[in-house]
């Protein structure tokens, strides 16, 4: 019996093949471990993950039928169901990196090429957790959200174990960049890169001049970083992104088929391809990119109704009318109790039917949009919201758009992309000036809610405040501002009368709707941490 | 029937991809199996030779089913590499831990000369199965050692592997006695397969790069006492 054991390990193994699980239950049993679960395929990976705390994942990258391994990496950090202390190690036949690279945000801590031997097995996991126990403290600092602490953190253990420093400068920089600090990322790439050429330390430069909207200098960059390595997907993918930027749509396009031809498999890849082949109107990459799309996002947990939709409106574009209706009419099946994606579908069968030239169908599929944006506005994403008011507009509903549109720039007043989508809606339909109109009243709207509720706030009628901003709240669910000031209103509140469960519970609540929203990602860590902090007081 | 007249058009890659995968798991499982059985021998029966030969032609298999894939993708230029940092030592524990045991039951010491601190970058599977298939060249050849070393020389990592048999054949220390020849050698006749075995070795150490340098392969005979010495540079 080893020194070392997993006998306190809680294990989860991944495979299809019920032989290759009992094999590895066998090797890991041998190491002391005891508690060992296992899981057929990847959904029932991703719901074990869920409903368990695991310290080692074994997940075959090849399931069958269903979730790849990749993806069930993807939906469990995506959903917050992966505690950065589990170890995640990915188990591939071949050890080309195809299948997974460009996955960059999405990593697991090792990669264990088969054939997996005991011995193998053994002395790579223990390096691993050994690693993860110098890093243990690093992570619960990430995991409670206080990147700051844990960016200070990476030093200190750096310090301590000089073997683990360019790890550690790895986690520093994307700590860095998640607080929004810029400047230092920049130091520390430039740092790192004057000892040799690291690839992440290539890209994070590159993202940090593409942050700070130097889109030369980022452009220039990656083609220097392409030119030398010509396999490093991730730059190409950020180097059509700075393309676009820079206006060069053709040229965005041309660098991500590029991409695409080296790394196939992913979802966000082709989604973007897709898009810019709409854009530059090349019809025949277009349905192919949003076919692929749809198809590789099947199964993965960062797929959109709107994959679906693009698909539909590349193949109409392509004469192929009847079978732009059929994926029109998957996407009501596909997602379930998803309103948005039943709006966008409607809005979608409308814009083929117009084309097909039935006009009786077309029209009736934008009343059944209307019953449903009556029966759940405003909570509906822009671009469903945007889509429909174009197709009111179509049919001469002005009064029904005016009031979608108006929805959407209340939700949406701080996002210069959204509102310069509401222009162009009305512009098309002859009736610029109603833009500024609808724009000037939402801005005026909100800035009237937040004026008040911050004058409420320094007369110290922190409950009036409250209840101010959750009365907006409930009007424009999707205002990042508001959702924000509700927050931080319960916050002040539970400073002054000390910590309260379901007042910390309402903050958290509103903090939640806008944690994926990278505009404000800084506010939301600031107020996250403040949480963390009344969440120890209360227990 | 002529390529033209196939029904479906394959493609390569995709069934080369498919049958890997099969094969890797029935490699797995043999040589998983097998570990089974030994773990169930009584203690004098373990190392028993015929048991260690069915181990290590498992993996030799294995060994060769990576160089040709590697190569087939090279060739293909699908083949990309997983560059990060890796502990040198650690790295050369694992393989230690894999091979001692075949290696002493043929009377042969594997040994290892590392510093322990030493870190680089490279493709820890690729890599792996280069240092294993120099490893089987090795102990085709060699009286009775094999060293494993590392160090940093001129901004390069070099890992060479040597023995203390005869040395490389004057042909052998021709074509890879010079960096960044990589050419195959068509009419090899070298017994073991060694020509392949040191283009693919070689072909690896050219994928790793760094600020516009490739890596490369060397053959000399300054291994132990005047036998061949294999050496791996990666900028």
């Amino acid at each position: 019996m080893p020194l070392w054991t997993l006998k306190n390990s809680k294990i989860l193994i991944v495979d299809d093949y019920v032989e290759m699980r009992s094999m590895l239950r066998s090797m890991l049993i041998a190491y002391g471990a005891e508690d060992i679960k296992q899981a057929f395929n990847g959904e029932d990976a991703v719901e074990k993950i869920a409903n368990n705390k695991f310290d080692i994942i074994l997940c075959d990258y090849n399931l069958g039928e269903g979730k790849d391994g990749q993806q069930v990496l993807e939906e469990a950090k995506h959903r917050e169901i992966l505690p950065l202390a589990t170890t995640f190690i990915m188990v591939t036949a071949e050890n080309t990196a195809m299948m997974v690279m460009g996955a960059i945000d999405y990593q697991p801590d090792a990669y264990l090429a088969k054939p997996v031997t005991k011995v193998t097995l053994q002395t790579r996991l223990r390096k691993i957790l050994e690693k993860k126990e110098f890093t243990k403290k690093i992570a619960i600092k990430i995991d409670k959200k206080e990147y700051g602490k844990a960016s200070k953190l990476c030093d200190e253990v750096m310090t301590d174990h000089p073997a683990l420093h360019l790890e550690l400068q790895s986690l520093k920089y994307t700590l860095l960049t998640t607080i929004g600090d810029h400047d230092a990322a920049e130091v520390l790439c430039k740092q790192v890169l004057t000892e040799r050429d690291v690839p992440w330390a290539q890209l994070g430069l590159a993202r940090v001049y593409f942050s700070q909207q130097n889109y030369d200098a980022s452009k220039e960059f990656l083609e220097e970083i392409i030119a030398d390595n010509s396999d490093f997907v991730a730059a190409y993918d950020l180097l059509s992104k700075t393309q676009k930027k820079l206006g060069d749509s053709q040229g965005a396009e041309e660098t991500l088929a590029k991409a695409i031809q080296k790394s196939p498999k992913s979802l966000v890849r082709q989604r973007e391809l897709g898009e810019l082949a709409v854009l530059n109107e090349n019809h025949t990459v277009a349905e192919r990119a949003c076919r692929d799309a749809m198809l590789i996002g099947k199964h993965s947990v960062l797929r959109k109704a709107n994959d679906y939709v693009n698909y539909s409106q590349a193949l109409v574009k392509n004469n192929k009318g009847k079978e732009a209706l059929k994926i029109a009419d998957r996407i009501k099946g596909e997602f379930k109790g998803d309103h948005d994606a039943r709006l966008q579908a409607e809005i979608c069968k409308s814009t083929v039917y117009q084309v097909l030239g039935d006009e009786t169908k077309a029209k009736a599929a934008v009343d059944a949009a209307l019953v449903l944006y009556e029966k759940y506005g405003p909570n509906f994403s822009s671009g469903a919201g945007i889509a429909l008011a174009k197709n009111c507009l179509k049919y001469n509903k002005v009064e029904e758009a005016d009031t979608i549109i108006k929805d959407v720039a209340k939700n949406n007043h701080e996002d210069k992309a959204v509102l310069a989508e509401i222009n162009q809606t009305y512009e098309e339909a002859g009736l610029l000036e109603k833009a500024d109109e609808a724009i000037a009243a939402a801005i005026g709207e909100i800035a009237e809610i937040n004026n008040e509720g911050v004058r409420l706030i320094n007369e110290e009628k922190i409950y009036e405040s409250i209840e101010l901003f959750k009365k907006a709240a409930k009007a424009l669910p999707l205002n990042h501002t508001i959702s924000l000031n509700t927050a931080q209103s319960y916050i002040l509140l539970m400073k002054k009368e000390g910590a309260n469960k379901q007042h910390l519970n309402e903050a958290m609540l509103y903090l939640d709707a806008v944690k994926d929203v990278d505009s404000v990602k800084k506010k939301y860590n600031e107020l996250m941490a403040n949480c963390r902090e009344i969440a120890l007081q209360t227990g | 029937m002529s390529k033209e007249d196939l029904p479906i058009k394959l493609d390569f890659s995709a069934i080369m991809a498919s049958s890997v995968h099969d094969m890797k798991n029935s490699i797995q499982l043999l040589l998983g199996t097998l570990d089974e059985v030994i773990d169930e021998l009584p203690a004098e029966a373990k190392s028993h030779a015929k048991i260690l030969r069915a181990e290590r032609e498992g993996r030799r298999i294995n060994d060769q089913l990576i160089q040709l894939l590697t190569l087939y993708k090279v060739g293909d230029t699908q083949q990309s590499l997983r560059l990060s940092e890796h502990s040198v030592d650690e790295f050369f524990e694992e393989l230690h831990i894999e091979n001692y045991e075949l290696l002493a039951l043929r009377g042969i010491e594997l040994s290892i000369k590392c510093d322990e601190a030493l870190a680089w970058f490279f493709d820890r599977e690729l890599l792996k199965g280069v240092i294993n298939n120099l490893i089987t060249n090795a102990q085709q050849h060699t009286k009775n050692k094999i060293q494993l070393s590392a160090a940093i020389c001129d901004r390069k990592l070099l890992i060479s592997v040597d023995d203390n048999g005869p040395g490389y054949p004057e042909t052998l220390l021709k074509r890879y006695g010079t960096p960044h020849d990589i050419t195959p050698d068509e009419n090899s006749d070298e017994s073991g397969g060694t020509g392949l075995g040191l283009f693919f070795s070689a072909t690896i150490a050219h994928l790793h790069k760094n600020r516009k340098e490739s890596g490369y392969l060397k053959t000399s005979n300054k291994g132990i006492d005047g036998g061949a010495r294999c050496t791996i540079w990666l900028p």
